[in-house]
């Protein structure tokens, strides 16, 4: 009996070899195959030239990020059975620089994230390294949704602001920001404000949304954004309309 | 030699997907909603001056052509409000007092707002006709 196959289209880019294409491979289809598995698939048994990053396998950490037939996606979340009967054309993540076939520069967005200080920053760390910072489970409601980043770059993948404007600090560095500044054990915030306010900050994001659509962790990132937003007007009123007062 | 390929959205993004159209009619709707704001603004000037000049552009805004653009401004104004209304949960703190506030309280609320306002309008332009 014959197998079933499914069509991939995987987008084929070697710097030293011509331009982009799209490249063809009929993989077996199973139900409970990913679009990960088929491009392993491929790798294995069919075209080891193929290059692209992987890790977990479980949506954990946020490597296997690419375009599935045309949306930013987790290729180990996505099903085959999903987009039957194919093909499935794969590609890199837009918005970023394409080093080859399905890997991204992920320089650009690692520096933006370092900008925001994505860690907790207190004033006090280097007296007591052992101190213990106690939170109440109301103040871990608070930023609990947007610590879930796994840093998979989907959001900047969907974002048009992205691929306009390169300086961009873009929905997840944004998203952790405000994580770590709703963090009552953070004493950072000021820092991150200088960073997050600026142009390319948050006044530069139009609420598309589509960040908040494709993140597989539910973050809201775009939601984050205009929360900083409102945080950031209210700041500057307060400043202007009582400037003895101590910003918050 | 390593050259990274550039794959960003270019100027049609918005072209490249239903989700992204939305977003576009959303942001142009602030094109029919300024060029409303400019013809009440010019109704009001034309108000000041002689009776003529006030009928005449009244007359030109009841044009069928400019009835039609009435017609799409405020198809465009309310996708904008609805639109706005829906997506307004997702800008707001979490929490309010240390509770969440549920997002269709608060899309409610700001429909139901927009009902008592519209009433209230109504209301004050049946009264200002009738004396």
């Amino acid at each position: 009996m014959s197998e079933t196959t499914i069509k991939l289209e995987v987008f084929r880019y070697r710097p030293d070899n011509g331009g982009p294409t799209f490249q063809s491979y009929d993989v077996p289809y199973h139900d409970d195959w990913v679009v990960l598995d088929a491009l392993n698939y491929v790798k294995n048994y069919i075209d080891g030239s193929l290059s692209f990053r992987w890790s977990c396998r479980m949506g954990v950490c946020g490597s296997c990020g690419m375009q599935v037939n045309g949306e930013p996606s987790l290729t180990c979340a996505a099903f085959l059975r999903d987009h039957l009967p194919g093909p499935v054309r794969v590609e890199p993540l837009t918005n970023f620089p394409v080093e080859r076939d399905l890997v991204v520069d992920m320089n650009g967005f690692m520096e933006k994230l370092d900008h925001v200080k994505p860690y907790l920053v207190r004033e006090d760390e280097a007296d007591d390294l052992s101190a213990e910072y106690l939170q109440t489970p109301v103040q871990l409601d608070r930023y609990k949704q947007f610590s879930m980043c796994i840093n998979c770059m989907l959001c900047y993948a969907a974002c048009p602001v992205i691929g306009r404007v390169d300086d961009f600090i873009g929905p997840a560095a944004l998203a952790l920001a405000q994580r770590y500044n709703l963090d009552s054990r953070d004493q950072g915030k000021q820092m991150r404000q200088d960073v997050i306010f600026q142009n390319e900050g948050i006044w530069e994001c139009t609420f598309v949304g589509e960040c908040s659509e494709v993140c597989p962790k539910h973050v809201d990132p775009a939601g984050a954004i205009q929360q900083a937003k409102l945080e950031g007007a209210v700041d500057y009123y307060k400043r202007l309309l009582m400037p003895w007062a101590r910003r918050s | 030699m390593n050259r990274p390929l550039d794959r960003r959205m270019g100027w049609s993004w918005w072209t490249q997907k239903g989700s992204y159209f939305r977003i576009f009619l959303r942001e142009i709707s602030s094109a029919f909603i300024l060029a409303e704001i400019v013809l009440f603004m010019l109704l009001i000037h034309k108000a000041g001056q002689d009776a003529e000049t006030y009928l005449a552009f009244r007359d030109f805004l009841w044009h069928p052509l400019m009835v039609v653009f009435h017609l799409v401004a405020l198809a465009f104004a309310l996708w904008h409000t609805i639109t706005f209304f829906l997506i307004a949960p997702s800008a707001l703190p979490g929490q309010v007092a240390g509770r969440r506030i549920p997002a269709a309280f608060i899309i409610g609320q700001q429909f139901a707002g927009l009902a008592a306002v519209t009433v209230l309008l109504f209301l004050w332009v049946a009264w200002v006709g009738a004396t």
